[in-house]
């Protein structure tokens, strides 16, 4: 978008998110030492979806976006090493909807992001895996899978 | 925006077909409906999600133009405009006011003040019944009759009032975890204690020592107040409830 | 039926398939009709040596072409599908330009094609307009009055014309993926049309999008391809997709290249063994390295050797014959008692103490077999491929300069200079097949002696063909050129060149028919072995199956497949003969010494 528009629809992203949000999901922009805010990294919390093996965790989830915003989709990146078949090793999310070749459309909000990562976790998509550990249990092993689903998200308790 | 459904996979499908984003419906609150005669609570019935998109800023201006005239007005243009897909809101009297009054500057910037939230829920009240819109009203004109001693009182309190500014409310959105949602407005200086207790009461009916309030991921410290966090008119503050969480853990 | 009946079969049904306008072809398709199946059969038909050139069903395409064509395409989707032109792109555009797919997938089912596309459903034209007057854009989130925004054609997802604009403009930066642009709203599938791409873009993005329309007429299309060579801005159209054979197809830029693989033209190799060559001098090229760290180049002639026995006394290969010492690389007359014995070099000694030489002869027996194997392919591939290279550059001059100048020496018009191009063109077209039989050769199998044995033969012979007719294009034409005017002998040159150019193609067509087939012949011969003899086939060929036979030998008896390959060499001779006896004994010198060669081959099958 020309002249940059990425600070103004994120101020009105973050002012609708004030407003209104999902149950759980946390999503704030980072705020320096100093107590600025940077609008353009958001520190995310998503909950595991409940009935889920992911039930019960509340993931930390950082979102950058680019000066290109939201002609260009932000990047989204759980803890490096996180465990599901569809997150690189550096943590970064594969996701259509967050994909620019494909599934972005300068309309979607951070909210449908968080919403669509969080279906992401209990649903992962085994024709597009991006580590190798999760997803060969994911297809090998669903017992073993799901035990270190269920371990992870007692790595993430609910903030206190 | 209603009709978005999650999708998480990714490239699935060569052709390139759109699949809904995801099913909104999952997150959308349901509507709760609570009658509470506190007077420094107002719990107010809402259907969100709509809203938000909405256009408000012409019905406002109708508003402002009415506050002028300081009569008590009917307040419904959005019906005309969209008479096909939403119910008619519901219908806001105010009593005159006595023009003599000192404090008529502050009680029409109340009125205003009410005004903005009855239009901003009132257009979203739906599925509300008409007798339930009746009671609203009743309720809505005995609060303000009340509230004026208050408001007086916090003047006087104020010592003369060197800036004659009343004590300031926020309207605050308080989100259970099924996602229900209740509009809770309170003075601005009053602790969430306060708040919490009357949650708790009113709506849980449980003590309020089974909850706690979060804001942006962080706990709310219960003796703070929504000026002390800079909370804005309208910030939604999640209840979780401390049971499920120790169950969890 | 013997061999060569295989092989005229294999002929005939190239020209079945590339109907031209040719009379010549028209000639070769009757004759290909009849009965006999007598050796003369592709005698006559030489008369315009194009017509042997490689054809095949193709077109090439200019930028206008293109352009034509699309408008053709959209103008008869428009026509048959009431529909706008700009939907018929969308359309289109979806089905890769294939206008019966639109069709087909139109009238099976029109509105799952509409979803698919994007195009709104017939049935809903009347769209909900908003009611406000405002909206807030959901791109940027601000207010905007109606009247302002715009949404696609088909939905009702109202954005500020900045947000659209970006949206656009993001897009066609990105690349091709713009032509097939959606509604900005994530949940909406309705297509971006070109007019409105078109209206919202900057100059510069307006000069992408057209290029990326163009672009996809050849990319998505399954049967064009760009032509590969740099700069070239020609598409080549296949008219059909044929099973097997060949996708050489000649550019209007002159490149020369494989429609299949887009390598270079490469018969009568296949794309595979062409992929698999390439990747192994990629990866040879270590080898090579490899050869240039171990070994060490001879001091006088600077070869490359390596060390094969214990001793360090070594004699270069002939030509050279130099003896040196490996380890000092001094002469070997030089050493003796004084330098501290014949076989341990003091010199060396001293040096190595000093850290100057390194020990490598370990390594050096490594992978020795294969590597020599391949180098001895890799060297003639590449050594064709820079006579080609050289050819290529010989016949442009000769185009551009000598044919003028030729001209004026013999007093002829340049039109009647045309056989000396065409002998040109015949060089480059020889090299370039020449070098991917060494390609072929060094796939062939160890095992299949018969194969590799006839392979070799073919190939020798090709080669001394091809230096045959290289020879009288270069060293012949010079004389014309350079020396002072004969008249009557440029008549024979000009029938000597011509012939020479008839028959090598001849020739070499047969090569990369017979390679293509992987050399059937030979299998099908051995096993009719005792056909030679029929009555019927002596009949047909009586008269150069005497010749043939004066000289009796144990592989002719056993192998048809050589009387078919002499019988090709030789019906261009045979067709100069019934034309120019006087030539055809020039060209008789040539071929007595061919039999030669083939004598020294049967003596060792």
């Amino acid at each position: 978008m020309s002249g940059g528009i990425a600070r103004g629809r994120l101020a009105e992203e973050r002012k609708a998110w004030r407003k209104n949000h999902p149950h759980g999901f946390v999503a704030r922009p980072d705020s320096g030492p100093d107590g600025s805010m940077n609008l353009m990294v958001w520190q995310c919390t998503l909950p595991g979806k409940t009935g889920t093996d992911w039930e019960g965790g509340f993931f930390p989830l950082a979102i950058h976006f680019s000066e290109d915003y939201p002609s260009k989709p932000p990047k989204c990146k759980f803890p490096a090493g996180f465990f599901h078949p569809n997150v690189y090793p550096s943590g970064t999310v594969c996701l259509s909807i967050l994909n620019e070749d494909s599934g972005w459309r300068p309309a979607i909000t951070v909210k449908q992001i968080l919403v669509g990562i969080q279906e992401l976790l209990d649903q992962p998509n085994p024709a597009d895996p991006a580590q190798t550990e999760a997803y060969q249990l994911f297809i090998q092993d669903p017992e073993e899978y799901k035990r270190r689903v269920k371990l992870q998200a007692k790595n993430y308790p609910p903030p206190v | 925006m209603s009709s978005l459904k999650t999708s998480p996979k990714r490239k699935a499908a060569p052709e390139f077909k759109l699949e809904p984003l995801f099913d909104y419906s999952r997150v959308t609150p349901t509507t709760t409906l609570e009658d509470s005669d506190d007077e420094e609570l107002q719990i107010i019935d809402k259907i969100e999600i709509k809203s938000r998109r909405r256009p408000i800023s012409k019905p406002l201006q109708v508003i402002q133009s009415n506050i002028g005239r300081a009569v008590g007005t009917t307040v419904n243009k959005n019906v005309e405009d969209d008479d096909d897909w939403l119910t008619p809101p519901k219908r806001v009297t105010v009593p005159a006011v006595r023009p003599a009054d000192p404090h008529i500057i502050q009680l029409r910037q109340r009125k205003e003040e009410m005004l903005k939230m009855s239009i901003l829920l009132t257009v979203e009240a739906a599925q509300a019944e008409a007798t339930a819109k009746r009671e609203a009203e009743e309720r809505r004109a005995k609060l303000e009759a009340e509230q004026r001693p208050v408001i007086s009182k916090v003047v006087e309190n104020s010592g003369g009032g060197v800036t004659s500014s009343p004590r300031e409310k926020i309207t605050l959105q308080l989100q259970e975890q099924g996602g229900k949602i209740h509009i809770v407005k309170i003075y601005i200086d009053d602790t969430f204690e306060k708040l919490l207790a009357i949650f708790s009461e009113k709506i849980a009916k449980r003590s309020s020592t089974e909850f706690n309030l979060r804001f942006d991921g962080k706990t709310i410290d219960l003796q703070k107040t929504p000026k002390e966090l800079e909370l804005e008119d309208e910030d939604m503050i999640e209840i979780h409830s401390k049971s499920t969480q120790a169950r969890k853990k | 039926m013997d061999s060569e009946d295989e092989m005229q079969d294999a002929y005939g049904g190239e020209s079945d398939e590339n109907l031209s306008n040719e009379n010549e072809e028209d000639d070769e398709v009757s004759q290909n009709n009849e009965p006999d199946y007598g050796f003369d059969d592709y005698a006559d038909d030489d008369i315009n040596p194009s017509s042997r050139l490689p054809q095949s069903n193709y077109t090439i395409l200019s930028e206008a072409d293109i352009r034509q064509r699309q408008d053709e395409s959209i103008n008869t989707i428009t026509n048959f599908l009431s529909v706008s032109t700009v939907e018929a792109g969308i359309l289109l555009r979806h089905f890769k330009w294939s206008v019966g797919k639109v069709n087909d997938e139109w009238f099976a089912d029109e509105e799952s094609v509409r979803k698919s596309v994007g195009l709104s459903s017939a049935r809903s034209e009347n769209r909900r307009k908003p009611l406000a007057e405002n909206l807030k854009c959901a791109i940027c989130f601000e207010m905007y009055p109606v009247p302002t925004m715009k949404s696609s054609a088909g939905c009702e997802h109202y954005f500020c014309e900045a947000c659209w604009r970006g949206y656009i403009h993001t897009a066609v930066c990105d690349g091709p993926g713009c032509l097939t642009l959606r509604c900005a709203d994530p949940a909406c599938g309705s297509a971006i049309g070109e007019n409105m791409v078109l209206e919202l873009v900057n100059e510069e993005d307006r000069r992408k999008y057209i290029r990326y329309l163009l672009r996809s007429y050849v990319e998505d299309n399954r049967k064009a391809k760009w032509c590969p060579a740099p700069g070239c801005e020609y598409a080549v159209e296949l008219g059909f997709i044929s099973g097997a054979g060949s996708y050489d197809v000649v550019c209007k830029c002159g490149h020369n290249f494989c429609w299949n693989c887009l390598e270079e033209a490469h018969r009568p190799v296949d794309c595979e063994t062409v992929a698999r060559w390439i990747l192994k001098n990629s990866a040879e090229s270590e080898n090579m390295n490899w050869i240039l760290a171990n070994s060490k180049p001879c001091p006088k002639c600077k070869r490359p050797i390596e060390k094969n026995q214990g001793c360090m006394h070594i004699t270069c290969t002939p030509p050279c014959k130099f003896e040196f010492c490996w380890l000092c690389l001094g002469a070997w007359t030089d050493h003796g008692e004084r330098t501290g014995g014949f076989y341990a070099c003091n010199r060396y000694e001293a040096a190595k103490q000093e850290g100057v030489y390194d020990e490598a002869d370990r390594r050096r027996d490594m992978a020795k077999n294969s590597l020599e194997r391949y180098t001895h392919y890799y060297e003639r591939w590449a050594t064709n491929e820079s006579s080609r290279a050289k050819a290529h550059t010989d016949q442009l001059q000769m185009q551009a300069v000598h044919i003028e100048k030729l001209s004026d020496k013999q007093c002829q018009p340049v039109s009647q200079l045309k056989f000396v191009t065409e002998a040109w063109l015949q060089i480059v077209e020889c090299r370039r097949v020449l070098k991917w039989t060494y390609a072929y050769g060094y796939y062939l199998p160890d095992h299949e002696h018969a194969k590799r044995q006839f392979f070799e033969y073919l190939q020798g012979e090709a080669e001394a063909a091809l230096e045959r007719l290289h020879q009288c294009a270069e060293k012949d034409l010079q004389e014309f050129l350079e020396g002072e005017s004969w008249q009557n002998s440029f008549n024979d040159f000009r029938t000597k060149l011509a012939g020479l150019t008839s028959v090598t193609r001849t020739y070499f067509e047969k090569i990369v028919k017979a390679l293509e087939n992987g050399l059937q012949d030979v299998v099908e011969g051995q096993a009719t072995a005792t056909q030679v003899g029929q009555p019927s086939q002596v009949g047909q060929g009586s008269r150069r199956r005497n010749i043939q036979m004066d000289k009796p030998n144990l592989g002719k008896a056993n192998s048809p497949a050589f009387f078919t390959w002499s019988e090709g060499l030789r019906t261009g001779e045979n067709y100069l003969g019934s034309r120019d006896a006087a030539d055809a004994i020039r060209f008789s010198v040539d071929t007595s010494n061919l039999k030669v060669s083939r004598l020294t081959y049967h003596s060792h099958l």
